[in-house]
């Protein structure tokens, strides 16, 4: 095929032209058209696509009009021989020779001939089965399809001719056990180097030009419904691409409100599951994860970091417990020694107060006021005790030594206060009262309390005065608040390990879900533009489509306005309506000029007639490789009048194809013979054994003739005895004056605008020849006694003992020369056939 | 030509072709056999009933069938039998000549019926 834009850049050029490739969702269409997952790249990963480039005129309207002229006529292939061996009715070879090019072709036999056989080969040669066995799907249908008749494999094989390409040769054939859809079909020829259909480029169009027509296909067109119609008949239009790319921008939207709503099922199932943990054993963890789900918008912040175990809520109990595990109470160690630092300080007050340095401060004192006195009062008796002498340099010098040595003695003992009134303090301020935490009402009572004693009375130091009493406090208290602190903890300990168990599983679950949650919020800021992207690529298609179907609609109504003659039903309309799943065909008909739903007012016939309007355009597109359209029994159901006009349809359509057309009675070559459509005309018969034969079928009247000349050649031959010759060939001459006679009825009545069924009810009711000549004299079937007079009248002797031979010849035994009788008979046709 | 000869000529005509009876066999061999179907109810008739074979009237021999007990059976068979015939041998607006497995059956109709006459004849 000519190569045509890319979808890409046929959608490119029309984002161009409408101004709308700066729209943010242009990337999204333009990475839609490299399939799901060029726009999961750029969606994901942000990967842009690769734009076509520019196109060389942005112009719309032109554009338009350009691309309709653009429409390139593909290269096509015309059937020359179709040749069929031990397949369907056919048993050794026949073949049907066609002449290559446009030109209708009728074929025509009893159903039983093998005609079909022929249309059914080229189907199975060009798509691998058939759709009478696919619709059927029966194994009857499967099982008949080898002849047994011819001993050979079966075989089937048609020559074309291609425009390009040249001689094409397609043989299929099966061996041994091997099922028809089995084969594979090899195509050879002249030119190019083939090896199969898909190198031909037909295994894709046979699909979508599908130029096969058979009548049980027709005939079900409708049945399926008008979706399926629908895509029929947009086959071949090349806008399953772009439907392809819309579908594409549907599944991305779906598939992220998809997300969304799984999230939410998700949330639904993890809470229930939550629910039925947290009655059984309940965890804040658990409760804050429920609350956080069952809200109208998810806090995926908090609930990642609940699934993650980071940032833990400190009020929660688990906190509080993890908190109790690291909670150790007073150092034993440091109590101990902070006792014996008490004992010992106080052991050091007592002993200095044991000494004078009680009372050294005030002796210093006095010693030093002594001192002052006596400067004054100078050297001589005690002022105190009045002994002589005492007061003298010596006193002095030892005295003031005595004060040094008594006001250091004070200090020391200072000291040593102080340092006991630090250490009591420091002993104090280790009783600390009880944390907060001990209270908590969650905590379990048979450790707690204990803890609670212990610390309690731990905090009773603070108000001990007494350093001893405090050392002792120290050294009884510390050691069992300690242990019993160590028994919370290891309640503690297992609390969580319990909390562990039953959350780790939810955990587990929750992170997944948040990660899948955090995805979801992030499609769902894209489904907006998604759905831009996707109604303008359906805009578009709407537009491709209308433009590309139009000439279909056209030609199918200029079709059914040329078949439907005396019907009173008339297609006003065929619309393409309609996206995705809802797409259907509209077939808007007025009956009478009243509008009415289509295929509820039609007969089969006409909806044959319908369907065969609607397909002969489509198989006829010039983009299809196919120069020919195969037409299987379009006439059943159908009235004569129809038939006249489906001949005139076939003329149409054979102007640029070729068709060939299967026909089970002789209705259609009558109606294209009297209308003088050029046509050739096949006839296919069955013998025994299989054995089908192929011949130019010829006008009835000089058929029957030629056959009678045939087999009294024959006769002299010696192939047949003459006595069977006398006997058959008076029949035969009285089948070419019906024949001739026919005609003449036929014709006049028709061209005097009579209606095709009266005039066809008249011949059924007329079939003796009697009749028929009388129908032809008086244009009266009643008046057959006045036949021999009025034939002798106008055509002298010889025509009314011919009419007389036939008449008693063809059931008694003719006893005259056959010779002439042949001969006379057909002078008298040709003169009936001149009759107006 | 005796009925039977003509009938197994149709019979011939039916599998054995040349080129020059290609096409042509059908109604040949619906007429031979029509041929053979009129002979053997003049046959029949002739020694019973010379007056209904004057008449020439084959309609009435059909029917006649009916009231005669040893051919009563093969009335109704023979009568559609060779209106299948003549629908074969006439010229009729769209009808293709009868097909092989048609034309095997009204054969086989007659070829039955000529065992009956004989039958009934030699008694």
């Amino acid at each position: 095929m000519t190569a045509v834009a890319t979808p890409q850049a046929q959608l490119f050029d029309r984002l161009i032209a409408q101004g709308k490739d700066a729209e943010p969702w242009a990337y999204l269409v333009l990475s839609a058209c490299e399939g799901e997952q060029g726009l999961a790249r750029y969606l994901d990963d942000g990967v842009e696509p690769v734009p076509p480039p520019k196109p060389k005129r942005p112009a719309k309207g032109k554009a338009k009009a350009d691309k309709d002229a653009e429409v390139p006529e593909s290269p096509r292939a015309y059937l020359e021989t179709i040749g069929v061996r031990g397949f369907r009715g056919i048993g050794p070879e026949s073949a049907l020779k066609l002449r290559p090019g446009p030109g209708l072709t009728l074929v025509i036999g009893r159903n039983g001939s093998g005609k079909s056989s022929f249309a059914e080969a080229l189907e199975v040669l060009l798509t691998g089965t058939s759709v009478r066995w696919a619709d059927k799907g029966s194994r009857f249908w499967k099982e008949g399809w080898r002849n047994l008749h011819d001993g050979g494999a079966p075989q089937v094989r048609a020559r074309l001719v291609a425009e390009t390409i040249g001689q094409v040769e397609l043989t299929r054939s099966w061996t041994g056990e091997q099922e028809v859809d089995d084969g594979t079909t090899v195509a050879s020829g002249t030119g190019k180097k083939l090896t199969d259909l898909a190198g031909l480029g037909w295994e894709a169009a046979v699909q979508d030009f599908r130029p096969f027509m058979s009548h049980s296909e027709l005939a079900s067109r409708f049945e399926d419904g008008p979706t399926v119609l629908y895509r029929a008949l947009l086959k071949g239009l090349g806008l399953e691409a772009f439907e392809g790319i819309r579908e594409c921008l549907a599944k991305a939207q779906s598939a992220r409100r998809k997300q969304k709503s799984e999230a939410k099922d998700t949330a639904k199932l993890l809470v229930e599951e939550a629910k039925r943990v947290q009655a059984a054993t309940p965890d804040e963890r658990i409760a804050e994860t429920i609350a956080l789900l069952a809200a109208k918008e998810f806090d995926l912040e908090r609930l990642g970091a609940l699934a993650t175990g980071t940032n833990p809520d400190q009020a929660s109990l688990l906190a509080l417990l993890a908190h109790i595990t690291r909670e150790k109470g007073p150092d034993v160690a440091i109590a101990t020694q902070t006792a014996e630092g008490l004992r010992f300080a106080a052991k050091a007050m007592r002993d200095l107060a044991a000494q004078e340095a009680g009372r050294s401060a005030e002796v210093a004192a006095l010693l030093q006021a002594a001192l002052t006195l006596t400067d004054k009062t100078g050297d001589g008796a005690c002022p105190v005790c009045e002994t002589p002498d005492v007061i003298d340099a010596d006193w002095r010098e030892r005295t003031a030594a005595e004060v040094t040595r008594l006001r250091e003695s004070a200090k020391a003992l200072q000291e040593a206060q102080r340092l006991q009134r630090e250490l009591e303090r420091g002993a104090q301020a280790m009783c600390g009262a009880p944390p907060v935490w001990l209270a908590d009402p969650r905590l379990d009572a048979a450790v707690a309390d204990p803890a609670r004693e212990a610390w309690t009375a731990w905090r009773d130091g603070q108000r001990i005065e007494d350093a001893d009493a405090l050392a002792a406090h120290l050294e009884q208290r510390a050691a069992p608040l300690v242990a019993a602190l160590a028994g919370l903890a290891t309640w503690a300990e297992r609390e969580i390990a319990a909390r562990q168990d039953v959350w780790q599983p939810i955990a587990a679950k929750l992170g997944p879900w948040v990660e899948g949650a955090r995805a979801a919020a992030r499609g769902q800021q894209q489904v907006a533009d998604l759905k831009k992207a996707e109604d303008w690529v359906k805009d578009a298609i709407d537009d491709l489509r209308t433009e590309r179907f139009e000439p279909i609609a056209a030609k199918a109504r200029e079709y059914w306005g040329l078949m439907r003659l005396q019907s009173n039903v008339d297609l006003t309309a065929i619309k393409l309506e309609g996206t995705g799943k809802a797409q259907a065909v509209g077939l808007e008909v007025t009956v009478d000029g009243k509008a009415a739903g289509a295929l509820g007012v039609m007969s089969q016939g006409e909806l044959n007639s319908l369907a065969l309007s609607l397909f002969l355009p489509r198989a006829s597109l010039p983009v299809s490789p196919f120069g020919f359209v195969i037409v299987d029994d379009p006439v059943q159901a159908m009235d004569p009048a129809r038939v006249e006009g489906l001949a005139r349809v076939l003329q149409e359509t054979a102007r640029s194809r070729q068709v060939i057309v299967f026909t089970h009675d002789d209705r259609l070559p009558e109606a294209v013979a009297r209308l003088q459509i050029e046509a050739e005309m096949v006839e296919v018969m069955r013998r025994g054994n299989s054995v089908v034969e192929v011949r130019t079928k010829r006008e009835p009247v000089d058929a029957y003739l030629q056959d009678a000349r045939a087999l009294m050649s024959t006769a002299r031959k010696g192939g047949v005895p003459e006595e069977v010759v006398i006997r058959v060939v008076p029949g035969f001459c009285r089948a070419a004056l019906e024949a001739s006679c026919i005609e003449v009825i036929r014709r006049r009545r028709l061209a005097k605008g009579e209606r095709h069924a009266d005039v066809e009810a008249l011949l059924e009711s007329s079939r003796t020849l009697n009749k028929l000549m009388s129908l032809v004299l008086f244009d009266d079937a009643e008046r057959a006694g006045e036949n021999i007079t009025t034939i002798r009248n106008k055509w002298k002797d010889d025509a009314a003992e011919v009419f007389k031979s036939c008449q008693a010849g063809a059931h008694g035994v003719f006893e005259g020369d056959l010779d002439k009788l042949v001969s006379r008979t057909g002078t008298f046709t040709g003169n009936v056939r001149k009759l107006k | 030509m005796t009925p039977a000869e003509q009938l197994q000529w149709a019979r011939y005509l039916l599998d054995h072709g040349s080129a020059e009876t290609a096409g042509v066999w059908p109604r040949a061999s619906a007429l031979l056999a029509r041929h053979a179907l009129e002979q053997l109810l003049e046959d029949f008739w002739s020694p019973i009933a010379p007056s209904l074979v004057a008449t020439r009237n084959v309609r009435a021999q059909l029917i006649a069938l009916r009231g005669y007990e040893p051919v009563r059976e093969s009335a109704s068979p023979v009568s559609a039998a060779y209106a299948g015939l003549c629908r074969g041998c006439h010229h009729h607006p769209y009808e293709l000549p009868p097909t092989r497995s048609e034309l095997d059956w009204l054969l086989m109709t007659v070829e039955q019926f000529a065992v009956t006459v004989e039958k009934a004849s030699a008694r």
